[in-house]
């Protein structure tokens, strides 16, 4: 054969184009690449534009020198300025709140999610399908959802505005300061309400995982601790990690529970700070540098997340060989656990769902003698400062608002739960090469931006001529909810992705299988479940937010909006309505996709 | 793979040149300004006459902060057939989007309804964004204070309490108005307990989260106000006050003696409205700084209830509050240097003044006052005159000058 010889320093060029060739021959690679550029664009552009916000001088901070200037004052006055000891009331003390906050709150979702997919995927108790798919609903409300039940639940006359509560108004009883305000009903909110982020996690796991690799370990006279311990909770690792650092990022950066329950109980977290930073003129940049400090923080959790995942060479559970799921018999004990379960759902789940309903249909509040149906029948106008608020079911700006959420909404799903699948797929075959990591990390950088920030990026972005065309346009809020939604579908995609073994698909590589259908015939089929939650909640999360979208749509375009001006104007039966509705059309789809393709987020993991 | 990567490379940094590059539309801000130097010498009828030639079919944006601003627009199209486009936003949003959007030259609103006075100085007014407009109808009319930039409303915050005798076991048996008189002296809600007729805990939402609230304790810090506090002080305490190392003047004093009755108490709320409710169903002279509208949200009835009957506005009793009774505070209506439509905007804000605007929206509703005098109070509610002999007035710009210091004052009590 001729040898094409090169001069030193020149390259051949035969060589680059075969290599190019080989490297893009594999789908993986096409992936990478292409995802690498996408999050360049949509993710590190704001991401630049967050950090030089904490350098730059804004529009009503003349008093640190010529606007669009630079400046590391932002930076000395929130770390170090001692006057007043502001460094410590805005910013180290609520740091250490809501670190504190995040903490339990992750404990709480990771240890009841986690025990409830145990008992749902791997035990016998009954009445399954009722806990798995109840269970999932304290992630379909709102969290100020939660947050206003406790208080309405707890509050009492010796507390807060001193109100009376349900529980004072049945039982006489007043539960503690600390129990109604403060950081523990915080805490546990915040877990209650990302508790089903564990269980559809984990439990996507659980319900593949193989149990001869359990009993094998009981056969060798293991104790059910040891086997939970040294079998169990490796190979859900990398669920458990991404469960925390979903839930931990989600909730050190809450900022409606702490609003709801925190400052009434003098207790102060840095979303309190940093939203209140950047709604002073002056002080705007000191805000940025509590966003930017809250990133560093989740980035430090998710190289953590990397570092110990790394670790280990495989997560595999599903291989080409026949596995079996049994059950654990828990005996007389099921008889304990199961009325437990069924009262947490019941209570956090089910009643808040009630009260919303309530609220809806009663002209006093709480008030049962007062039912009515007007605020959704009628086609008088319900409040005098509401233009056009007529009954919910003859109210046209409310149905317009829904059914431009819904599109959105899927949308958003369709094209976050894509990516994160392509994205899922690709970095875990490619797990550990730099092209990989960078993708998997840059992924979920969205998740950590704050939503108003990372809105305002964006309408920076549509106020300069080449995007002016995104302006105030739906297609803007469509790219905005799917890379800010995105990280849900990488990091439960990834997880699902790096259980199934690399020999089922090389089977089919063997036999000739063309890429597409290799992942709709083989790969997405085995772990339906997991993938599917990769879309729905995506789904979930973009009907009902608010903050990422007000910045850059025109007012009343989404539902959310049309509720929020109700409840400025206190017209809770229908603010409370529209909460309704969004709530059961999140169930209805989980429902019509349980229907449509076998798998639902509750379903998948243990309710069938 | 360094050709992906300087490929990768490339592509962002062109990308952030194009994004951080704000070459928007260019801004017509001098034709606006002569728009509206036109306007301020033309009366309604002249200036309506030039807004529909101006406007044709196409629709007048506007941003406005309340919901009540809808139906004095729907009124306005139904009076002259121009079709208008409320964006309603809450503070925070407005401010953002405004700030962006006229700052890049990108159209987005023709007028605007406004509070805020700190972030209106420092954001709007100091960088021109914003153009103030003085009716030419209306410029005899409105005090001086209320032009320059326009205020078109008012609203106020009060201190308000709970009148019955309700100690939350018996409602049936508690009466209304059995507790009279329980602010009478503004250093009721300061000093500590041994105080005589100290008053524990008013209801108070964190300057911190609520930037009227803070502009009315930074208004504290004026001398106008150090000088009224002074002579409430005496009144209360028999002594003239002496000024002390600790706080930089009387009104830091109260300030931060009335925000440690809150701390201690765990008074905060998060929300005027809910605050106000739950202190009307509440307990015999609990109370609460909040906006005096929200009086509207309690519609119940009975003691025990969220009933407006249980609430009392302390300055309206005996010879009122020693000191001020609340606060009051403007929307403004200005002109986006970038509107496209001056003359249309300039006609609403006529409109807005007028009696058939304001009723339509505001009148008829406590807590509301027209700057225009010509426009009637809502029934039970006092003068916007009588309000502003007691209560605070927000300054703007004596407010954005104090505006760092008190900040990092005030959320030294909130931790």
């Amino acid at each position: 054969m001729e040898e094409t010889l090169a001069l030193p320093g020149e390259k051949k060029p035969k060589s680059f184009w075969n290599h190019l060739k080989s490297y893009f021959s594999n789908p993986s690679n096409i992936i990478l690449v292409i995802a690498a550029v996408l999050l360049t664009l949509t993710v590190i552009v704001p991401l630049i534009f967050l950090v030089l916000n904490t350098f730059q001088v804004h529009i009503g901070e003349a008093h640190l020198g010529v606007y669009g200037s630079y400046t590391l004052q932002h930076w000395v006055n929130i770390l170090t300025k001692t006057s007043n000891r502001y460094a410590i009331n805005n910013f180290w003390m609520p740091l250490l709140n809501s670190t504190l906050m995040a903490l339990v709150a992750c404990v709480f979702a990771v240890v009841v999610g986690g025990a409830n997919a145990w008992f749902v995927t791997r035990s016998d108790i009954p009445c399954k399908k009722l806990i798995s798919a109840v269970f999932v609903f304290p992630y379909m409300m709102p969290s100020w959802a939660i947050a206003m039940f406790w208080e309405n639940l707890f509050r009492n006359t010796n507390v807060g505005t001193h109100a009376v509560g349900i529980l004072q108004s049945m039982s006489g009883f007043c539960m503690p300061e600390w129990f109604v305000y403060g950081f523990f009903p915080c805490a546990i909110c915040l877990g209650i309400h990302y508790a089903p982020f564990a269980y559809i996690l984990i439990g996507g796991i659980l319900r593949n995982m193989d149990a001869n690799l359990e009993e094998a370990a009981t056969i060798l006279k293991a104790s059910r601790f040891k086997i939970l311990r040294r079998v169990t909770l490796p190979i859900v690792m990398p669920a458990l990690l991404s469960t925390i650092l979903l839930v931990f990022a989600s909730s050190v950066s809450s900022y409606t529970v702490p609003m709801f329950l925190g400052i009434k109980g003098n207790f102060w977290t840095l979303s309190l700070k940093m939203k209140s930073l950047l709604n002073i003129s002056q002080k705007v940049g000191e805000g940025y540098v509590i966003a930017v400090v809250l990133l560093l923080f989740s980035v430090a959790i998710l190289l953590l997340n990397q570092y110990m995942t790394g670790k280990r060479k495989s997560y595999t559970t599903i291989t080409g060989k026949s596995s079996q799921v049994s059950f654990v018999q828990l005996g007389w004990k099921k008889w304990i656990f199961t009325p437990l379960l069924l009262l947490y759902v019941a209570f956090f789940a089910i009643v808040p769902l009630l009260s919303f309903a309530l609220e809806s249909v009663t002209t006093t509040s709480g008030d049962l003698s007062t039912f009515t149906l007007y605020y959704w029948i009628t086609s008088e106008q319900t409040n005098v400062y509401i233009p056009n608020s007529y009954g919910i079911l003859h109210n046209a700006e409310i149905w317009k608002a829904f059914g431009n959420s819904l599109l959105l909404s899927v949308v958003v799903a369709l094209f976050a739960g894509t990516i994160g699948l392509l994205i899922g797929y690709a970095v875990s075959k490619k797990r550990g090469s730099k092209l990989a990591n960078f993708v998997s990390n840059v992924s979920f950088f969205p998740y950590l931006i704050p939503a108003m920030s990372f809105s305002a990026v964006y309408l920076a972005i549509s106020c300069t001529p080449a995007f002016s065309w995104l302006f105030e346009s739906i297609f803007l809020l469509m790219i905005v909810g799917s890379v800010k939604f995105m990280p849900f579908a990488t990091r439960s995609d990834t997880s699902a992705m790096m259980q199934v073994s690399g020999e089922i698909e090389e089977a089919a590589i063997t036999m000739g299988v063309p890429w597409w259908k290799r992942m709709t015939k083989i790969m997405f089929p085995i772990q339906k479940s997991s993938f599917l939650s990769g879309y729905l909640l995506p789904f979930i999360s973009c009907m009902r937010e608010l903050t990422l979208f007000v910045l850059i749509s025109s007012s009343g375009l989404i539902v959310t909006a049309v509720l929020q001006n109700y409840e400025t104007y206190d017209a809770t039966q229908i603010s409370n309505g529209i909460n309704l509705i969004i709530i059961v059309t999140v169930l209805l789809i989980n429902f019509l996709v349980n229907k449509i393709t076998g798998a639902s987020i509750d379903k998948g993991v243990g309710g069938n | 793979m360094k050709h992906v990567r300087k490929i990768l490379m490339f592509a962002s940094s062109t990308l952030v040149a194009l994004t951080l590059t704000s070459c928007g539309e260019k801004p017509n801000s001098d034709a606006v300004k002569a728009a509206i130097e036109d306007s301020e010498g033309l009366t309604y009828s002249e200036i309506l006459e030039k807004a529909k030639a101006e406007i044709g079919e196409n629709q007048l944006e506007v941003y406005g902060n309340s919901s009540n601003f809808s139906l004095a627009l729907a009124k306005f199209t139904e009076d002259t057939g121009i079709q208008v486009h409320n964006n309603k936003l809450g503070d925070a949003a407005m401010y953002e989007k405004l700030t962006y959007t006229i700052g890049n030259g990108k159209y987005v609103a023709d007028m605007t309804l406004i509070q805020d006075g700190n972030k209106l100085q420092t954001q709007m007014l100091n960088p021109g964004y914003l153009y103030s407009y003085t009716p030419k109808d209306y410029k005899d009319k409105l005090s001086p204070e209320d032009l320059n930039p326009t205020g078109a409303i008012y609203l106020n915050k009060a201190f308000m309490y709970n009148n019955t005798n309700f100690d939350g076991t018996n409602a049936s048996s508690a009466v209304k108005g059995a507790v009279t008189n329980q602010l009478t002296n503004v250093w009721q809600l300061a000093g500590t307990a041994e105080d005589a007729n100290h008053i524990d805990g008013c209801s108070f939402k964190p300057g911190s989260q609520e930037n009227v609230n803070l502009n009315f304790l930074a208004m504290l810090t004026s001398p106008e106000w150090c000088a009224k506090l002074k002579t409430a002080y005496k009144d209360f305490y028999g002594t003239d006050y002496v000024e002390e190392q600790d706080f930089a003047n009387i009104g830091y004093k109260w300030i931060g003696e009335f925000l440690t009755n809150v701390k201690t108490n765990n008074s905060w709320h998060s929300s005027d409205g809910t605050a106000v409710k739950d202190i009307a169903a509440g307990l015999s002279g609990n109370m609460v700084y909040a906006n005096y509208n929200k009086l509207k949200d309690c519609t119940e009835t009975g003691v025990g209830k969220s009933d407006k009957d249980n609430i009392t506005v302390a300055d309206y009793e005996g010879t009122g509050v020693d000191g001020f009774g609340g606060f009051l505070f403007k929307m403004f209506t200005l002109v986006p240097k970038n509107a496209k439509y001056p003359y249309t905007a300039c006609a609403l804000i006529n409109y807005v003044l007028s009696t058939e605007g304001y009723g339509a929206a505001w009148g008829g509703y406590v807590g509301y006052y027209s700057t225009n005098p010509d426009n009637a109070i809502a029934e039970g509610d006092k003068a916007l005159s009588w309000w502003k002999k007691n209560c605070v007035i927000e300054d703007p710009k004596y407010v954005s000058s104090v505006y760092l210091d008190v900040y990092d004052y005030v959320t030294s009590f909130e931790s």
